[in-house]
């Protein structure tokens, strides 16, 4: 049997071994993303609410937009995440992935559902913390009101 | 039309015995009745009521699961009562605030007065109140603070700080 600190370092090895294969990757800082807004008390005539960028489960889903047409952006919405039901898609809030950086959080690519979708990560636990981002994010994105 | 144009608190001046004996001296009579009763009418306690009936409609229309489309958790009727409790306790001078909906099933209250000018407090149900704000020059504040029946400090001076 092998020496308790060989195997230790064999099991080291290998977990760091996976961890660095499996990088995640940040959407890139140039890439505008879009919050699509389905509660119109998420947003008023001064823009976005800070509710409409809370996180659920330690994520804030978006979709990457920079290389598709508005049309196509308010298909996604609509389509895709509305599943045209109700509550209908009010509005959407975009926001440059590298000011998302800026204020602490981050933008990883998460595909299973859709090619251009991502998750705002990295929240911290506490309610205060999170509240905080969350306004930061709201003020600095741009909003856009679905016109019916 | 009939107008009256009233200066200061003049309505007392109305309240004189109507000494017309016509339909249309009834009806004259009838409208400045009306006038004393708004008059008499308390600003705040109406602007609360409206308050507390748009946080009961916000509970009814976000009591199921999934109401934002991702997920949201449904307003806690802990938090609904707690929220009704807190904008009771809050003093008559403070403005009002924007009744919110939180996906994790708070109550957010919004005071917003622009870019970097806003306070947010969100009230779980748990007796704990959770705030976060922009107090305008580069100023900004966040915490937890524990609720039962006073409204912390803080967040009364914070709303006053960037509402002044």
């Amino acid at each position: 049997m092998k020496p308790f600190h060989q195997l230790l370092s064999k099991v080291l090895k290998e977990f760091l071994a996976k961890v660095l294969l499996r990088k995640e990757r940040s959407v890139s800082t140039e890439e505008n993303t879009g919050r699509f807004i389905f509660s119109s008390s998420h947003f008023n005539s001064l823009g976005a609410k800070h509710a409409a960028f809370m996180p659920r489960n330690g994520e804030t889903s978006v979709f990457c937009i920079s290389s598709i047409s508005n049309d196509e952006i308010w298909d996604i919405g609509v389509n895709h995440v509305g599943k045209n039901m109700e509550p209908s898609l009010k509005a959407r809030a975009d926001i440059i992935c590298g000011r998302v950086q800026e204020i602490g959080l981050d933008v990883i690519p998460e595909t299973s559902s859709h090619p251009l979708h991502a998750n705002i990560t990295r929240w911290p636990m506490e309610r205060d913390e999170k509240l905080a981002l969350a306004i930061d994010l709201a003020k600095a994105s741009t909003f856009h009101k679905k016109i019916i | 039309m009939t107008a009256l144009a009233l200066s200061g608190y003049q309505y007392h001046l109305l309240q004189r015995p109507n000494t017309g004996a016509s339909k249309c001296s009834d009806e004259l009579d009838k409208k400045v009745q009306d006038v004393i009763i708004h008059l008499r009418e308390p600003i705040t306690g109406h602007v609360k009521e409206n308050l507390h009936n748009e946080l009961n409609s916000i509970f009814s229309e976000c009591s199921k699961v999934n109401w934002d489309k991702y997920g949201a958790s449904p307003i806690s009727e802990a938090a609904l009562i707690e929220a009704h409790g807190f904008l009771t306790a809050l003093p008559s001078w403070v403005p009002n605030p924007e009744v919110i909906p939180e996906p994790s099933g708070e109550i957010g209250l919004e005071w917003d007065y622009g870019k970097d000018r806003v306070f947010v407090v969100t009230i779980k149900g748990d007796n704990s109140i959770a705030y976060a704000g922009l107090l305008g020059a580069g100023n900004r504040t966040r915490g937890i603070e524990s609720y039962s029946e006073a409204i912390p400090s803080v967040i009364i001076e914070s709303v006053k700080r960037i509402s002044s």
